[in-house]
């Protein structure tokens, strides 16, 4: 059956139909909430479920607008503000965070994971969605629900850092 | 690093993850689906709430309340036993606060 299919019958109340829908989706919604969380799977994977859950009880709110994954995204990205909130796990808007000097050459040997780690929630979900999710700008800040121009700061910021972080390991 | 470096390595699609149960464990979690007999239930009721408030004798259980609660007014026993209700709970309050 296809996706849409799959919504309208899971928005009648169809649980098996539900289940297909989290099986088509959960690897990508997990992944995007492991680069949220900076790694951690178990925080990740409970938001992911949280997410799932929400849109399952928010299912007949969705008419069709934008792509069913992106609605999700967007479910989740919700999610993960409040989490960072209630643990102040992080600042969510622009950290001050750069790769001075030392630091630089502390993280030569980083990967892109981990150097993803150094930058804000916003920068490390924009970057995600625009590279390596493929979403357009547009629908990525619609996702995250900013002005285009702000997604546009936090993914030239990102890869400035990325960029400073990166450079030297390549 | 170059900037198409950077964009190819952006570009690198998330690791694929496996289910293992991810989805057995947002089925769990879900709540269960609304029977559609509860649905019924509900109508049903409601249904009988209103028949009985339309053919309920509004009027004599009007009659007979007012009839009990001036006959309980005007009871010298009724009145008694308010007060020794309050004197009661007068004194139960007291005791509490020792």
């Amino acid at each position: 059956m296809s996706e849409e299919g799959l919504v309208r019958q899971a928005a009648r109340g169809d649980r098996a139909a539900f289940a297909g829908l989290v099986r088509q989706h959960q690897s990508r919604l997990r992944g995007f909430l492991r680069r949220l969380t900076k790694g951690d799977q178990a925080l990740a994977d409970d938001l992911a479920q949280e997410s799932f859950l929400e849109a399952w009880r928010k299912l007949a709110q969705f008419r069709g607008q934008g792509s069913f994954a992106g609605w999700l995204l967007r479910i989740a990205w919700s999610r993960y503000l409040m989490q960072a909130r209630r643990r102040k796990l992080e600042p969510l808007e622009e950290t001050d965070e750069r790769a001075g000097p030392e630091e630089m050459s502390v993280d030569m040997r980083l990967d892109l994971e981990s150097a993803m780690r150094k930058l804000s929630a916003g920068e490390r979900a924009g970057l995600t969605l625009c590279y390596a999710l493929g979403y357009s700008n547009e629908d990525a800040a619609a996702i995250l629900d900013l002005p285009p121009g702000t997604l546009k700061s936090h993914i030239a910021r990102g890869r400035a850092k990325l960029k400073a972080l990166l450079g030297d390991a390549a | 690093m170059t900037e198409d470096k950077l964009d190819a390595l952006l570009r690198t699609p998330l690791p694929p993850l496996d289910d293992s149960g991810f989805t057995t464990s947002v089925m769990v979690r879900m709540a269960p689906a609304t029977h559609p007999l509860a649905a019924l239930e509900i109508a049903l009721l409601a249904i009988s709430a209103v028949l009985a408030l339309m053919f309920l004798p509004v009027r004599a259980v009007t009659e007979v309340a007012v009839h009990v609660s001036s006959q309980l007014a005007n009871s010298t026993g009724a009145a008694m036993a308010c007060l020794a209700i309050v004197v009661t709970l007068y004194f139960l309050r007291d005791l509490e606060t020792y």
